[in-house]
C-alpha cells in the first residue's frame, strides 16, 4: 500500500460489515487527499487504540446507537479531529444527533471519493461543529415586515458568523424572497420536495441557490398553483435535511395560521411572531395568534416583533409587550432604504450597519447566537 | 310574474396583502347601502378579520354562529337552506344608512374545520340581499376560489409602489386568467394610485395587458381617520379625496343616475325587515 505522507485526511474507519469496510478502504486508497489507517467494527474498539495512528478523521458507522453516543468521548479524546457519521439509509433524526455531539456531518455509503470530498467541503463551510438553530417567521396578517426581517437577519448572521445560512421561502404561493436577491433560481422548494427521497444533503445544497457570502435560498415555487403540490411532512423533510448544510436555516412563512405554517414552526428552535405597526388592530391580531400557540413557551423560544414601530423606542416597546401580558416583544423601525433594496433586488447587499434598523438586527443576532452556545 | 332576482356579488380580492381590501368592501358596503339598496357584507378573513374593526362594533353573532347553526340542521335532517342565516347578521347604521354585516369568527379555533361549502350555503341563504359584498385574504384557498367562482364582479385591489408587490399582483391576475375566469368579471383597481412610485403606471398597465378600471388616490388623513372613527369615508360629512373617489366607484357598479339621490328614509335590509313588522 503507496503511502500517502500529503494526504490531508489521514482516516481510521469504523465499520461493522465486513464488505463495506472493504470498500470504503478501496475508496480511500484510489483517492488523492485520504490515506486510510485501518479499520475497527465498533467506536469502542477504535477509541482505545486509535492513538497509535494519530488519525485527523474518523469514518464512524453512526447507524448503531452505541457508535453515535461515543461521540463525545472521541472529540474528548482527539481534539481536533473530524468525524464523519456515515449511514447506508439517510436518517436525519441521526444525522441532528451527531452534530449535536459534535460530528462534523453525515454521509450516505457507500460513497465515492468525489463526495467525500464535497461533503467534506460543504460541512465545513457549514461553520463551527454543532447543532443547527432554525428559526420560523410567523406572521398573523400579510405585509407584516417579515421577509424583509428574515432576510436581513440572514445576511447578518452569514457574514457575522462565518456560518452557513440557508433560507427556505415557505411562503408557498406568493414569496418574496427570490425577488429581494433578484435570483432566478433553476430549482425551487416543488423540486426539492419532489426528489427529497432521492437526495443526500450534499446533492441537496445546489437546490439552493447561493444569493450572498455563506448564504443560499431555496425559493418558493415559480407559480402559486404549484403551492397545491407540497405537503407539510416532505417540506419538513427538506428543511430536516437543509440542517445537515447549514448552521442557520431560516423559514419564511405564508400568513396565518394553517396547518402548513404551525406545522413548520413545529420543527424551528426559534418562533418570531411578527406584525407591522399600522392601526393598532396588529395588536389585538398578535394577541389573537399567540392564543395558537399557547403553551409551546415551553419548548420554543418565542418572541414578537412589530415592525415600523414609530417612536422606536424603549417606551414603546415596554407599552407594546406590556399590551401582550408580558409575552417577549421586539420592535424594528421604519426603514426607507430597506424598500428601496427591496425593489431593486438589492437586498444582498446588506445595510449600514450605523442605521438603527442594522442594530436591531445586530442585538437579534446576538441573541441567536447565545441560544446556540447553550442548548 | 317577476323575473326572480339574485343577488350581485361583489368581491374585494387581491394577491397582495395590506393593499386595502377592507377598506374598500366596508366603503362598498356602505355607498350601495346609501344608494338604498339592500345590502350585506361578509368578512372572510377568517383569522383575523378587520371588518368589526374597521366598522367600530362587535357583533353578537358571527360566520361561526352561522355554520353551528348549519351544523346542526345536518344533525338533526333539515335542508341547510331552511336555517335563517339573516339571523346571524348585526345591523351596521349611521344616520339613516343601513346594511347587514355577517362578521368573521372571533377566535381562531372557531374557524377549524370550517369549510368552503359551508360559506357556500351561508352566502346561498342570503340571496335575499340585492347587494353581497365579501372581503377576503390575499391567498388563493379553496374558499377564495369559491367565491369568485359565484362572484358576479370581482375587485382585484392592487398597490403599485413595491416592486415584489407587483410581482405578487401580476401572478395572482394570471392564476385568475389561467383559471379561465372572465377577464371583464374581473376589475383592476389600483388604490394609493398617486403614492410615490418606482413604476409609472403605463408599464404596470402593459405588465397587466390592460389598464386600471379605476384609480384610487392615496388619502391617508382620510383612511386614518374612518378607521379609528368607525364610519367609511363615502359617509363622511365633508368631501374627501378618497371619500368621492369610493362613492364614484361605487357608482359604476349600479344603475345610479348622474345626480345621486339623497336618501331620506332610512335604507337597508333592516328597516325593511323591521317595516314588516309595524
Ligand atoms: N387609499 C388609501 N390611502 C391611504 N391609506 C390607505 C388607503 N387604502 C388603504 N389604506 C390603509 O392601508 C392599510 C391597509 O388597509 P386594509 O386593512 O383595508 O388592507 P387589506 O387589504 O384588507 O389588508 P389585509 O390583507 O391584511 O386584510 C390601512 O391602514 C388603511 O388605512
Ligand atoms: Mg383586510
Amino acid at each position: 500500500m503507496a503511502k500517502k505522507k500529503d494526504a490531508r485526511w489521514q482516516v481510521v474507519v469504523i465499520e461493522p460489515d465486513g464488505d463495506m469496510q472493504r470498500e470504503i478502504a478501496a475508496t480511500l486508497d484510489v483517492t488523492d487527499e485520504y490515506e486510510f489507517l485501518t479499520k475497527y467494527p465498533t467506536a469502542g474498539a477504535a477509541i482505545s487504540q486509535s492513538s497509535v495512528f494519530q488519525p485527523n478523521l474518523f469514518l464512524m458507522d453512526v447507524e448503531a446507537a452505541e457508535n453515535r453516543r461515543a461521540i463525545p468521548e472521541f472529540t474528548k479524546a482527539f481534539p481536533g479531529t473530524a468525524i464523519l457519521g456515515t449511514m447506508s439509509k439517510w436518517s436525519n433524526d441521526i444525522a441532528m444527533e451527531c452534530a449535536q455531539h459534535g460530528a462534523l456531518g453525515c454521509i450516505l455509503k457507500p460513497f465515492t471519493g468525489q463526495e467525500l470530498t464535497d461533503s467534506i467541503r460543504v460541512f465545513e463551510k457549514r461553520g463551527t461543529v454543532g447543532p443547527t438553530t432554525t428559526i420560523a417567521f410567523f406572521s398573523p396578517k400579510g405585509r407584516s415586515g417579515k421577509s424583509t426581517l428574515l432576510s436581513n437577519l440572514a445576511l447578518h448572521l452569514a457574514k457575522e458568523t462565518g456560518g452557513a445560512v440557508g433560507i427556505i421561502d415557505a411562503d408557498l404561493q406568493f414569496g418574496d424572497q427570490a425577488m429581494f436577491y433578484d435570483a432566478e433560481p433553476k430549482y425551487t422548494i416543488l423540486e426539492a420536495v419532489r426528489d427529497i427521497n432521492y437526495v443526500s444533503p450534499i446533492t441537496l445544497e445546489p437546490y439552493f441557490m447561493p444569493v450572498a457570502k455563506n448564504l443560499r435560498l431555496l425559493c418558493c415555487p415559480k407559480r402559486p398553483e404549484y403551492a397545491e403540490l407540497i405537503d407539510v411532512a416532505s417540506l419538513t423533510a427538506v428543511a430536516h435535511m437543509a440542517q445537515s448544510l447549514f448552521r442557520y436555516v431560516l423559514i419564511d412563512l405564508p400568513f396565518g395560521y394553517s396547518p402548513f405554517s404551525v406545522g413548520m414552526c413545529e420543527m424551528a428552535d426559534i418562533i418570531y411572531l411578527v406584525g407591522m405597526m399600522n392601526t393598532g388592530f396588529e395588536v389585538e391580531h398578535m394577541k389573537k395568534a399567540l392564543g395558537i400557540f399557547e403553551g409551546w413557551s415551553y419548548m420554543k423560544d418565542m418572541k414578537v416583533i412589530f415592525s415600523r414601530v414609530q417612536p422606536c423606542d424603549e417606551t414603546e416597546r415596554r407599552k407594546l409587550q406590556k399590551e401582550l401580558e408580558g409575552f417577549p416583544t421586539e420592535i424594528m423601525p421604519n426603514e426607507y432604504l430597506l424598500l428601496a433594496a427591496a425593489n431593486s433586488g438589492r437586498m444582498g447587499r446588506g445595510i449600514k450597519s450605523d442605521t438603527l434598523f442594522a442594530k436591531k438586527i445586530a442585538a437579534l443576532a446576538g441573541e441567536i447566537l447565545a441560544k446556540g452556545a447553550t442548548p | 310574474m317577476a323575473v326572480e332576482r339574485s343577488s350581485i356579488i361583489i368581491t374585494v380580492f387581491s394577491t397582495a396583502p395590506g393593499v386595502g381590501k377592507t377598506l374598500v368592501a366596508t366603503n362598498f358596503a356602505a355607498g350601495l347601502a346609501k344608494e338604498g339598496y339592500n345590502t350585506c357584507l361578509i368578512d372572510l378573513d377568517l383569522q383575523f378579520g378587520d371588518v368589526e374593526n374597521y366598522l367600530g362594533f362587535r357583533g353578537e353573532y358571527t360566520l361561526a354562529d352561522a355554520r353551528q347553526a348549519l351544523l346542526e340542521a345536518d344533525a338533526r335532517g333539515i335542508p341547510r337552506s331552511q336555517v335563517d342565516m339573516t339571523s346571524f347578521l348585526t345591523e351596521w347604521r349611521k344616520g339613516n344608512v343601513g346594511f347587514a354585516v355577517l362578521p368573521a369568527p372571533h377566535s381562531i379555533t372557531e374557524t377549524y374545520g370550517l369549510e368552503s361549502r359551508d360559506v357556500m350555503d351561508i352566502v346561498e341563504g342570503l340571496r335575499s340581499f340585492e347587494y353581497i359584498v365579501i372581503d377576503t385574504t390575499a391567498v388563493f384557498s379553496d374558499l377564495n376560489m369559491d367565491m369568485l367562482d359565484i362572484s358576479t364582479s370581482i375587485i382585484f385591489l392592487g398597490i403599485m409602489d413595491f416592486i415584489p408587490a407587483i410581482k405578487n399582483l401580476k401572478s395572482g391576475y394570471d392564476v385568475l386568467l389561467r383559471f379561465d375566469y372572465e377577464a371583464n368579471k374581473i376589475r383592476l383597481v389600483q388604490n394609493r394610485s398617486d403614492s410615490q412610485k418606482l413604476v409609472s403606471q403605463r408599464e404596470v398597465e402593459k405588465l397587466f395587458g390592460r389598464e386600471f378600471y379605476y384609480n384610487l388616490p392615496n388619502d391617508f388623513p382620510t383612511a386614518r381617520s374612518s378607521i379609528n372613527f368607525g364610519v367609511p369615508a363615502v359617509l363622511g360629512t365633508t368631501h374627501t379625496k378618497l371619500g368621492d373617489s369610493l362613492w364614484d366607484l361605487v357608482g359604476m357598479f349600479t344603475n345610479r343616475p348622474e345626480a345621486p339621490k339623497e336618501t331620506t328614509k332610512p335604507t337597508g335590509f333592516f328597516a325593511k325587515l323591521s317595516g314588516l313588522f309595524r
